[in-house]
């Protein structure tokens, strides 16, 4: 640290040559001229550094005074570099850029870092900054750490603590999902309203537990949709109604079908990436690496980015388009594989109209026909909450 | 307080707060002025590192440091 202070101040390093030369040393001291590197040469001489506006202002006096001979051996210091270099204008002007592409590439973000528990929550609030603006390559000073901390937590619900920190030129989120606690389904009822509660679906009533209100149709008894279940009786009615759902999915057994295959024919596209902006290769068919290349009708494509560095992401990189040729070609199914592929189908119908809180009691699979064709039926019996709010019919 | 004060690092560095100033000095010996009289440290390959009105420091295989 002081060699660079001295650096940048500028020092000498000079020759005293005379009969006591300590006195100058001693002189030096008293005037308060900062020495280092001091060195006995012989008994008559020494060198030593000290500032170079010290010794402009001091040593002259000081030498006449001690009597002693004072050489300078040695000037350092910036302004004495940059003199040296005033000629070299190439130089000067590369150092120059340099030292500005230095400032700016400092200046922006390089990565943006989430850190979570839950991979969806972390993806989510990715995304959301990404929304917001937070991406590589934004001026830093542009970043309130705080109102992005507050503008992210505002926009997930599922979240109960957002932080962000600026740590070089890194941004660095933390988030810490919470509990989140949704209302119930239906009219948006206050607590000061009187209302009843009702079922949202057609359903076998299991298990009604009252907290306010009356139950008027006993459990074990079928509820139809909108029906009320639990009167408020001029308050605001509250319940836990639990009632099975039964859930029917049915698909037809294709025995042909038309499946994607590839044709073996691969085009690969590489792409230069600098912060979040992809320089991609020119498509002119004149080009040697674009020669025969003929762009593909169908295609399924494989997409893949690697940013250089391991500990430390550096803003560049490389992305790779891998895209792979395909056409639709009509295939003969078995009856078995045809049952089989219907099953699939009618499984991921059933299972995206079950609600995610649904618990599955129970399923039934069957195949049969009608009007000559052939479908796959699932049923599922789903235990779930099927309370609304509703306004009381007096109101 | 003008009492000098000495910090010894070992036998590679010595440091001396408050001197008035150096009397003599050569690789072997370095001679220092303070108000309790003439500091001595004795060695081998010594230099002053570095030197101010109030602080000195010498480096170097540093044998003894007695007052003269």
């Amino acid at each position: 640290m002081y060699r660079v202070l001295s650096y940048i101040q500028n020092y000498v390093k000079i020759k005293i040559t005379g009969q006591r030369p300590q006195k100058f040393i001693n002189i030096c001291i008293r005037r308060r001229i900062a020495i280092w590197d001091l060195t006995q040469i012989s008994e008559k001489e020494f060198t030593m550094c000290m500032l170079a506006s010290e010794y402009l202002k001091n040593v002259h006096s000081t030498a006449l005074k001690a009597c002693v001979r004072v050489k300078v051996l040695k000037k350092e210091g910036l302004i004495y570099t940059l003199r040296r270099y005033k000629t070299r204008k190439a130089l000067m002007i590369l150092s120059v850029l340099l030292c500005g592409l230095f400032a700016l590439m400092s200046s922006l973000v390089w990565n943006v870092s989430v850190e979570g528990t839950d991979p969806l929550s972390v993806r989510n609030t990715r995304v959301l900054a990404s929304e917001l603006g937070i991406r590589k390559g934004m001026f830093m000073s542009n970043v309130n750490s705080r109102a992005l901390a507050e503008q992210l937590l505002l926009g997930q619900k599922n979240l109960c603590w957002v932080g962000v920190k600026k740590k070089g030129t890194k941004i660095c989120i933390e988030i810490v999902e919470g509990v989140h606690y949704e209302g119930k389904k239906g009219d948006e009822i206050s607590e000061d309203e009187a209302c009843d509660l009702a079922v949202s679906k057609d359903c076998l009533l299991q298990k009604v537990t009252v907290e306010q209100g009356k139950q008027i149709i006993d459990t074990g008894n079928t509820a139809l949709k909108g029906q009320v279940v639990v009167m408020g009786e001029g308050k605001h009615a509250k319940a836990q109604i639990m009632g099975i759902v039964w859930y029917k999915a049915e698909v037809p057994v294709e025995k042909e079908v038309e499946t994607l295959k590839y044709t073996g024919k691969e085009q690969t596209v590489k792409s230069l990436l600098i912060f979040d902006f992809k320089i991609e290769p020119p498509e002119w068919k004149w080009l040697p690496w674009n020669w025969g290349d003929e762009a593909f009708k169908s295609y399924d494509s494989v997409y893949t980015e690697k940013y250089f560095g391991k500990n430390v992401k550096m803003p560049f990189g490389t992305s790779k388009l891998v895209k792979r040729e395909t056409v639709w070609e009509t295939v003969t199914l078995s009856e078995e594989e045809a049952v089989y592929r219907a099953a699939l189908k009618a499984q991921g119908a059933l299972d995206a109209s079950i609600p995610d809180e649904g618990q599955v009691l129970n399923t039934k699979s069957s195949v049969f026909e009608r009007s000559g064709k052939q479908y796959y039926c699932i049923t599922a019996e789903v235990l779930e909450d099927v309370g609304i709010t509703v306004f009381s019919e007096n109101n | 307080m003008n009492i000098p004060s000495i910090r010894l690092y070992g036998k590679r560095k010595a440091q001396i707060l408050t001197h008035k100033g150096i009397c003599s000095c050569n690789d072997r010996c370095v001679e220092i002025f303070s108000i309790a009289g003439i500091i001595c440290v004795f060695g081998k390959q010594l230099e002053i590192a570095e030197i101010t009105d109030e602080y000195l420091c010498v480096k170097g295989i540093i044998d003894g440091i007695a007052y003269k």
